[in-house]
């Protein structure tokens, strides 16, 4: 949606159909999409706060990520990270407590070992480490959840496509 | 009943309507679930709207409910604790389209899309969600307190005042701990009989079971029903209880030849000063043998080995050389220290008036310690002092070393059993700062300088404080102040022993000590003390352990977001 | 006629929502006891909300409290007077009766939706700015009911906003209404007032003759706040630039026989604290501590002081003499600490872009407590009750302070200090209705 999408961002049409910003939004949204797609996991504790304190003061954000509330961080499987990316959502990020305030005593920093390591992982395995967002404590208020999500989606336009022909194939 | 779910938009007296025009999420449901039934509402939330929504209920009859409303924080939680409580019969659920969506996208024409992809990844979660089994809790209504000095007396005797029948364990002989060593305490200079009587007397009450020379060897057990093992003379007995109170104090440090004690004669520990003060005032104007003494503050404190300041140290160096004054005005007192640690009102008053009886301080610096100078006995101290930084020598007959408090090691053992984690210092750790005395596990509370040393008196406030804590565990409320649920009710962790490979991952990580092993090796977890982190699910190699209402629905909702390819 | 199942049914009265008194009042609830909490403002936590991080953890502050919060709103046993002042404690019948004032807000939180169109109405046809989301420096709690704030001095009464709130829940005539008094039979009273931050500013030495770059404690924390006006950037109040160099001066106004004569206890640790958030924020900002002894006594501080000392923040031990503005190159000025260097005896003048001046907390006065003045009061009140008559009463039940109110603590002391005091409440309800009447 955004004019200042990347020429990465272009790429996306040979697979996608091109929104006409001249249909209507029930018709836009029916249609294929070409923006990015984010998954943000939003412990309940933190980024939740951050996330409602954001709506609550009308920050404008993107619209193109979806939040889904967990209970920890530490709940977020590397499993379910990669079945996110395969299944064509282009970044996902792991919003936690601040370390040394996890509710959980302390199941934040177990989960960033994880998360960390995997991250590495996407490098390795040629995704791009910035796909998946860990942060941790940095996105209670609702300036800084918006500030987290505009960079990372705006990181995630400059990234290529992944390739959308696998998709439906899980 | 009908097959289909409803969605309930609250439009919040048409002012979503700009951002999320009606039409748009129709339609856009329209293609993405036609089976979901869309309705708007103007509100959800004044107290009229409740009766509104059942009737809607009642008419629709659907297999379940979604609400697209505000956020939780604002009024979205409310009323869907309302529905709960009015014993809605099928699932429901709530997504927030204002704050998540309307409020944030304005101006947006991907607003109206994004909304639908909520409604669909709420409807995903709502109809894949499963639930934990519900947890009943009935604690043992006992509980036992380990250590009778000033704060397990103290909880011990709240407790048996709140009617609950307690079960108090001590090693020594005689209740009182620490302070049976010391004579007065600061900053009063009160006896400290006066402290410990009255709560010897509340112990002495038939709801409390006072077992000395008993030791706990080790408590093993779940939130509610633990069993500890106790040990006295060499005989083994067992007691049952709700909760545990851990008041088993810490340890004084003694000097093993810190600054040459032992070495040389006339270096002695604050607690030897201690026991000569009391022979020295019970004596008909006793007189000290000494003319100069010389108090050095943070031995085996504040320094890299022992990184922590023992809190205690500094106020009982100024209530001993203010007692050494009393005793003698000729007595020379120079306290050679780091800074006075006499935070508050009552610790500031006394080193005043310290300072105005004619205490002498000097401050010294770790890079330049102060040394004992003497041969066979001591002469002097000589030291930088850190405000002059001058070379100073202090002429003493007599060399005190504050004594801080250590951690004992045994109560790592109990610790251990009851799941309990220890800080760096290995005191133990409890939820700080807002439940400072509370810990993961529900039912095990601190008090006293197991937890970190505290003068006297706020031992006595720590164990009031941990029993009625204690009170309210064991009144059953308390097993979800941990961590209050979200709706609709606690999230348990659950092992699939046909899955399990009994690697041992979930049981290595679990932060509430939850997952265990049994003596096959296979896994189980403990309802009472797991809080639904989901951490054990996210290790499990095999898929075994699961949150039935976090897994499959997480996979599902996520599928709700993965782009779809143009019809 | 007082039957003892009847005096046991009355409820504690719990004065202040801080820490200590959430704790306190849902202590007493969870085991039973009903509980009426007394709140000046409209929301809970108290001092807490006014603070960014704590200590020692570097946790959010008001991410522990609001749990505390939500729980104590949702507690079938405890009711919550918002915009309450207890205006003291008479003696009926031998039982004490609370005498309350409440000052209705000018937005319901009942009716209130939270959706904004009456800051809308205001910012387009009223006064720009009258309402607001939050009040100034507080890090609003989604807990507690967040209605928009209405500033009783800006606003013009033009009553937009009411025609334009959905439901009817803002009035900004409500603003300019008496209080109304109610009374109310009580078992117990708890008081835990908290603190007020006796200006540091009153230094004279120090206040460099009210120069905007000098801060209290509470002020500095609520202008780096991550919810503050900065949104956590650190800047200076003259001219919004980056400060070069902070100064923290330590027992500004306490410790001090023409202030305070004790020591408040937790400006140590909350100096050590926001030199590390300066750091932090802003790395090449040199910030230097002056400090009388620093008192890090508590669990973990020590390490917390140790941390910051290799953080590069400098700790001099010295009591700054004076605080004076010096012309800066540009216009405006800047700050001059002059102190002397203990160890070579030399004083010094050095120059600061901000300085903080920390000490100087008072406990609140207690309500309706004969004898209490200011300062901090003993713990067990034993509040000689004035009756109407004007005769005193006996000393049961005595009343219970907690929290700052009682010693100058931080959060972990206090809440202990309140749960301790909920226990003595409950264990002398407990002997009152078992012991009956004689």
């Amino acid at each position: 949606m955004t004019q200042s999408q990347s020429p990465a961002g272009a790429n996306r049409e040979d697979s996608f159909n091109k929104k006409d910003k001249s249909l209507s939004a029930p018709e836009a949204s029916i249609q294929g999409k070409q923006e990015v797609r984010a998954a943000v996991f939003a412990c309940r504790w933190c980024a939740l706060l951050g996330a409602d304190r954001a709506g609550r003061e009308r920050i404008n954000i993107p619209a193109s990520f979806r939040l889904i509330p967990i209970e920890c961080a530490a709940s977020v499987e590397p499993d379910m990270v990669l079945r996110a990316l395969a299944d064509g959502i282009d970044g996902v990020a792991v919003l936690g407590c601040h370390l040394g305030g996890c509710r959980h005593n302390d199941a934040n920093r177990t989960a960033r070992l994880r998360l960390s390591l995997l991250r590495d992982m996407l490098d390795i395995i040629g995704l791009d480490r910035r796909r998946l967002l860990l942060s941790w404590g940095t996105a209670h208020e609702g300036h800084q959840f918006a500030a987290l999500i505009r960079k990372f989606v705006s990181d995630l336009a400059e990234l290529p496509a992944l390739d959308r022909r696998l998709i439906g194939t899980r | 009943m009908n097959t289909a779910p409803l969605v309930i938009v609250c439009t919040c007296h048409d002012t979503l309507c700009p951002v999320l025009p009606e039409r748009a999420l129709v339609e856009g449901m329209a293609v993405r679930r036609p089976e979901a039934r869309l309705k708007f509402l103007p509100s959800l939330c004044r107290p009229s709207d409740l009766k509104s929504l059942s009737a809607l209920i009642e008419q629709e009859r659907p297999s379940a409910l979604l609400l697209a409303a505000c956020s939780p924080f604002a009024k979205g939680r409310n009323i869907l604790d309302e529905l709960i409580r009015g014993e809605c019969a099928i699932p429901v659920d709530l997504i927030d389209i204002r704050e998540g969506c309307s409020f944030i996208h304005a101006g947006d024409s991907d607003a109206p899309d994004k909304a639908v992809d909520l409604i669909c990844m709420g409807l995903a979660g709502l109809i894949h969600r499963q639930r934990s089994p519900k947890v009943s809790f009935q604690p043992q209504r006992r509980a036992l307190v380990v250590g009778a000095g000033p704060a397990g007396l103290a909880a011990a005797g709240i407790l048996a005042r709140l009617g609950i029948p307690v079960t108090l364990a001590d090693r020594m002989g005689r209740a009182g701990g620490l302070l049976n060593q010391i004579g007065k305490l600061f900053p009063a200079n009160t006896p400290s009989r006066e402290l410990l009587d009255p709560l010897l007397q509340e112990i002495d009450n038939p709801m409390v079971d006072f077992l000395s020379k008993t030791s706990v060897a080790r408590i093993e057990g779940d939130p509610g029903s633990f069993t500890a093992h106790l040990v006295r003379d060499g005989q083994e007995s067992i007691v049952q209880a709700g909760a545990v109170i851990l008041a088993c104090g810490a340890l004084p440090v003694l000097p093993d030849k810190d600054f040459r004690s032992g070495e040389v004669a006339g270096v002695i520990s604050q607690l030897e000063l201690e026991t000569r003060l009391r022979k020295l005032e019970t004596q008909e104007a006793g007189t000290p043998e000494f003319k100069n003494a010389v108090f050095i503050q943070c031995m085996a404190a504040r320094d890299e080995a022992h990184p922590y300041c023992s809190t205690v140290c500094c106020p009982t160096a100024l209530k001993n050389a203010l007692r050494l004054k009393s005793l003698n005005r000729e007595v020379n007192v120079t306290v050679v220290h780091r800074g006075i640690m006499a935070p508050g009102r009552a610790m500031e008053e006394l080193y005043r008036k310290a300072m105005t009886a004619g205490v002498r301080f000097v401050a010294y610096s770790p890079a330049d310690p102060p040394e004992v100078r003497g041969d066979g006995k001591v002469s002097a101290v000589s030291l930088k002092d850190a405000l002059s930084g001058r070379d100073t020598l202090l002429p003493a007959d007599l060399v005190v070393l504050s004594t801080p408090l250590k951690p004992r090691p045994e109560t790592s053992v109990l610790t251990k059993g009851l799941g309990v984690h220890l800080d760096e210092m290995a005191f133990a750790r409890g939820r700080e700062p807002m439940h400072p005395l509370a810990t993961p596990v529900p039912g095990v509370y601190l008090c006293g300088t197991v937890r970190w040393p505290v003068y006297a008196e706020q031992a006595v406030d720590q164990g009031r404080a941990a029993g009625v804590k204690t009170a309210a565990f064991l009144a059953g409320g308390s097993i979800g102040d941990l961590c209050p649920a979200s709706p609709p009710g606690p999230a348990k962790a659950a092992v699939r022993t046909d899955a399990c490979s009994r690697c041992g991952q979930c049981v290595a990580v679990c932060p509430y000590g939850a997952s265990r092993r049994d003596e096959d090796g296979a896994v189980s977890v403990s309802a009472i003390r797991c809080h639904g982190c989901g951490l054990c699910t996210a290790v499990c190699p095999s898929g075994a352990a699961r949150i039935p209402e976090h897994n499959v629905a997480i996979r599902e909702i996520l599928r709700e977001i993965a782009p779809r390819i143009a019809p | 006629m007082d039957s003892p199942d009847r005096s046991e049914s009355l409820p504690v009265l719990v004065v202040g929502s801080g820490v200590a008194g959430l704790t306190a009042a849902l202590d007493l609830a969870r085991i039973g006891v009903p509980v009426h909490v007394v709140e000046r403002e409209g929301h809970l936590g108290g001092q807490v909300m006014h603070l960014d991080k704590l200590y020692p953890s570097d946790h959010c502050a008001f991410c522990p409290v609001w749990t505390e919060g939500a729980a104590c709103l949702t507690h079938p046993l405890i009711t919550l007077h918002s915009h309450t002042t207890l205006e003291g404690l008479e003696s009926a019948d031998g039982r004490i009766v609370a005498v309350l004032a409440t000052r209705p807000p000018a937005v319901s939180p009942d009716a209130c939706v939270f959706c904004g169109a009456c800051k809308d109405a205001c910012d387009r046809k009223g006064v720009p700015g009258a309402i607001r989301f939050r009040p100034e420096a507080l890090a609003w709690d989604p807990a507690l009911p967040p209605t928009p704030f209405l500033d009783k001095n800006l606003c013009s009464r033009c009553g937009q906003c009411a025609s334009a709130c959905p439901t009817g829940a803002i009035d900004p005539n409500r603003l300019d209404l008496p209080a109304r008094v109610a009374r109310m039979p009580v078992a117990d009273v708890i008081h835990a007032v908290g603190f007020t931050e006796r200006s540091s500013l009153t230094v004279t030495e120090y206040h460099a003759d009210g120069h905007p770059d000098v801060f209290s404690a509470m002020d500095y924390e609520a202008w780096t706040a991550e919810a503050g006006p900065n949104a956590g950037t650190i800047r200076r109040r003259s001219n919004g630039a980056i400060p070069r160099s902070v100064a923290f001066i330590q027992c500004a106004g306490a410790r001090d026989q023409r202030f305070l004569g004790y020591c408040s206890s937790v400006c140590c640790m909350h100096a050590l604290k926001q030199a590390r958030w300066v750091k932090r924020r802003q790395p090449a900002a040199s910030v230097a501590i002056f400090f009388t002894d620093l008192r890090a006594v508590g669990k973990g501080y020590e390490s917390y002081a140790r941390t910051a000392a290799t953080e590069a923040v400098t700790l001099v031990r010295s009591r700054p003499a004076l605080v004076f503005s010096l012309p800066e190159a540009g216009g405006g000025s800047t700050l001059a600490v002059r102190y002397e260097d203990f160890t070579t005896g030399k004083v010094i003048t050095a120059e600061f872009d901000t300085v903080v001046l920390n000490g100087g907390l008072t406990a609140c006065p207690l309500p309706g407590v004969s004898g209490a003045g200011t300062g901090n009061q003993s713990r067990d009140v034993g509040a000689p009750v004035t009756s109407a008559g004007g005769q005193k009463q006996t000393q049961d039940p005595a009343h219970q302070t907690c929290g700052f109110c009682q010693e100058p603590g931080d959060v972990a002391q206090s809440v202990i200090q309140g749960s301790r005091a909920a226990a003595l409440v409950a264990a002398r309800l407990m002997n009152r209705a078992a012991g009956g009447v004689q």
